[in-house]
């Protein structure tokens, strides 16, 4: 079965600071992948790699086998980005936004048109349809960028930050609706620095710090990794941190 | 709370105001450029008129003016109303600001200090900020009074202050009625708007006799019509006549003493007016109204839009139609067309050449509008990112983008064109080079664009933070083609070709520029 994301030693340097580091890793479909990492640790540079927002110094993400890279109209195709701060348009009305992602992504109006109206009720927005994005909070916005990722139906949802913003209700609507998708056989990647809702909603972590991947897999296997048995996710990722940063210091050493 | 203490708040306060007048204004790169060359301008002006003038200020010195020409109280009349148009106009514009967007009046009105004493400071600072505008014109105007024996002229100063007083207190009277009835938001938009518009008609209106002249139009009759208003015996004599009391601004300007002390009296009385209205109005909460919006309308609901031109198309029109940088610029160009389209209605006079003046006007404006549709388009992509992770080709979405920004700039010309060809004028040229220009102007904009967010449009111009490379290439660009407009209606080939070349030129570039720059956009 070819994987949902694929990475192939994945690099990016700024300047004299490596963001990410001949990173790999193998996501297979119907996956919630988290990413997590303290701040710094290059999860959006790793994201936007592999949306093809930016281009990786070495290294190529596959997603369902196209490379990001080589055939990025076919990877994108399958693909929706979702930054942290989602900017949307703010002189455009909510439905008159998907319109325009919908065509961007070549989905046929007539397919469109009832999937946005269930996404903008499904999410609360229908009853500020005719609002202008501007007048809208930062978790109004947050959704209507979800909505906009949902609308052009990716098999892959790559979100940064997903719950910045939202209260407690929109954030769990957001939950079981990523939960939802997967569950239909689609994949997500998601960063949070929410640590409780990694160790619920993922079926694998990724553990980041300093652009490396310092450890990958089921919640379970991290915990063997890191000695933890029984152990929360928040002790696990920081003893796996910790043991990273000794190594380093240790290579760095040496 | 006693008077020593409100002394102090209001010293604080205006303190604070000037803090932050003197930091916005000191912001421009250009502003010490500016005071050097404007300080160096006027000085030398006033040098060489006081060697100049030596023989008339003997005269004027010696001939006491006792009584005012009727002429002296017109000029007079005209200068004020033009004063309090633009001083209305700054004063609604930084009214949005100090009321609304600035955001620090819950602050404010939540500490001890008086709300009368809060909003005297807010409509002082404005008026202070106004009329130091002003000052760039009445300062040399009063020194170069002074020269020629003319000290009543120190006028101008009461009469300035009085004007930027009651303009800035119906200033912010109707900032405030605007933001209850459409929104601060909107009010900023619909201001900027008016700024934009009013300056232009201001400035068509000096010009009206002249577009009058090339028309069939009877100048001399309106004239004779309104002279027969304020004549002697007419029944308007006492309201608008020469003598009224109605015009003691203008007597101001010439240190009429009553005329003195009705300013301060007027505009002293319109200001607590102000104070204590906008005192009441937001103890009863008006910044509540801010945030009304409007509720939903059948449209928002619409049925969606098939296809990826149609789409890409669409978005750019509806960003353009509500962005207030768009609407102000493409307004000011139909107002600079509705003189022309006017002449050519009224079929002209003398030695004016209607088809002649279209091919020159028609390509400088197709490239003005182009400039500004194309900045908005290219440059204010809000969401960049969208763009640069969907499934499409960026050329293919640029090409969308100048074409959505070219479509509309033909659309407003066409009826000129339309206009030219049912009178029967030359229009081949003018439309040859008017599709030149825009193309060129779009070419130019694509190529050294560089983002810009949307809410600082209006800003950068402000702040001279343009691209003075871009502004000079653009410039030449759209001269050139109106040039060439000019000579192909004059059928002078050699011109033409020269020009033709030049257009090449500034193109060439325009490109070259933004090869060296790289695409700075991110999508």
């Amino acid at each position: 079965m070819v994987a949902a994301l694929e990475l192939h030693n994945l690099s990016k340097q700024f300047g004299k600071h490596q963001a990410v580091n001949q990173l790999s890793l193998s996501v297979p479909p119907g996956t919630l992948y988290a990413f997590l990492g303290a701040n710094g640790a290059g999860k959006t540079t790793t994201l936007r790699m592999i949306a093809g927002l930016l281009q990786p110094d070495k290294g190529d993400a596959f997603i369902f086998g196209s490379s990001i890279l080589r055939s990025p109209q076919q990877a994108k195709q399958r693909l929706a980005y979702l930054p942290e701060d989602a900017l949307l348009y703010s002189k455009l009305r909510p439905m008159e936004y998907l319109e325009f992602v919908a065509g961007l992504w070549n989905i046929p109006a007539a397919r469109a048109q009832p999937y946005a109206q269930q996404l903008l009720e499904q999410l609360n927005l229908w009853t500020v349809r005719a609002d202008y994005i501007e007048t809208f909070s930062r978790g109004m916005r947050q959704k209507l960028a979800l909505a906009g990722a949902f609308i052009h139906e990716p098999q892959l949802i790559i979100l940064d930050e997903p719950l910045g913003g939202l209260d407690a209700a929109a954030a769990r609507l957001v939950k079981t609706m990523l939960l939802e998708f997967t569950e239909q056989g689609n994949t997500v990647i998601l960063t949070t620095h929410v640590l409780d809702v990694a160790e619920r909603m993922a079926q694998q972590i990724g553990i980041l710090n300093r652009g490396r991947l310092v450890a990958a897999g089921t919640l379970e296997e991290l915990r063997v990794r890191s000695d933890q048995s029984g152990g929360t996710l928040e002790s696990v990722f920081l003893e796996l941190i910790d043991q990273s940063d000794r190594d380093q210091t240790v290579s760095d050493f040496l | 709370m006693s008077i020593h203490s409100v002394a102090r708040s209001f010293r604080r306060l205006l303190g604070n105001e000037f803090r932050l007048w003197w930091r916005k204004t000191t912001e421009s790169k250009r502003f010490w450029i500016w005071v050097v060359m404007v300080g160096l301008g006027v000085s030398g002006c006033l040098t060489l008129l006081w060697l100049a003038l030596d023989a008339l200020r003997t005269e004027m010195a010696s001939a006491a003016l006792t009584e005012l020409p009727e002429a002296a109280i017109w000029i007079a009349i005209a200068l004020c109303f033009t004063i309090f148009l633009f001083a209305f106009n700054q004063a609604v514009s930084e009214s949005v600001v100090v009321l609304f967007e600035r955001g620090d009046l819950d602050l404010l009105l939540s500490s001890p200090i008086s709300g009368r004493v809060i909003f005297a400071v807010r409509l002082l600072s404005v008026t202070l900020t106004v009329f130091a505008g002003f000052c760039l014109f009445a300062v040399p105007a009063s020194l170069l009074a002074i020269l020629i024996g003319l000290p009543q002229l120190l006028g101008i100063y009461p009469a300035l202050i009085g004007i930027c007083l009651m303009a800035t207190s119906l200033g912010m009277l109707v900032t405030l009625g605007l933001v209850r009835i459409i929104g601060a938001r909107r009010s900023r938009t619909w201001v900027q708007i008016l700024n934009l518009v009013t300056t232009l008609v201001v400035l068509l209106g000096f010009q009206l006799p002249n577009f009058l002249q090339t028309s069939r139009f009877d100048l001399s009759e309106l004239q004779q019509r309104a002279q027969s208003w304020v004549a002697p015996g007419s029944p308007l004599e006492n309201i608008l006549g020469v003598e009224s009391q109605l015009w003691f601004l203008a007597r101001t300007i010439w240190l009429d003493p009553t005329a003195v002390l009705l300013t301060v009296v007027v505009s002293s009385a319109i200001a607590l007016f102000t104070i204590y209205t906008l005192a009441q109005s937001f103890v009863q909460g008006t910044q509540q109204s801010t945030t009304r919006t409007r509720r939903a309308h059948t449209r928002a609901g619409a049925i969606l839009k098939d296809g990826f031109n149609r789409v890409v198309l669409t978005k750019e029109w509806r960003m353009m139609r509500r962005s207030p940088y768009i609407i102000s610029q493409a307004a000011l160009q139909v107002l600079l067309v509705l003189p022309l389209t006017w002449v050519v209605l009224q079929g002209g006079s003398g030695s004016f050449s209607i088809d002649r003046a279209a091919s020159f006007a028609t390509p400088f404006l197709g490239g003005q509008l182009t400039y500004a549709f194309t900045y908005v388009c290219l440059s204010g992509e809000e969401a960049a990112d969208l763009l640069k992770s969907a499934p499409v080709a960026v050329g293919a979405l640029r090409w969308r983008k100048q074409l959505a920004a070219l479509i509309p700039v033909w659309t407003l010309l066409f009826p000129v064109f339309a206009l030219l060809i049912w009178q029967g004028y030359t229009w081949l040229p003018g439309l040859f080079v008017t599709i030149g220009a825009s193309f060129s102007a779009s070419f130019l904009r694509l190529w050294n664009s560089r983002p810009v967010a949307r809410k600082e449009m209006f800003r950068q111009r402000q702040l001279g933070k343009t691209d003075l490379f871009l502004g000079l290439l653009e410039s030449g660009s759209t001269w050139t083609w109106a040039g060439l407009g000019a000579a192909l209606y004059a059928e002078s080939s050699s011109l033409s070709l020269g020009l033709v070349c030049l257009a090449g030129l500034v193109l060439s570039l325009g490109y070259w520029r933004g090869r060296q720059l790289g695409s700075l956009l991110h999508y």
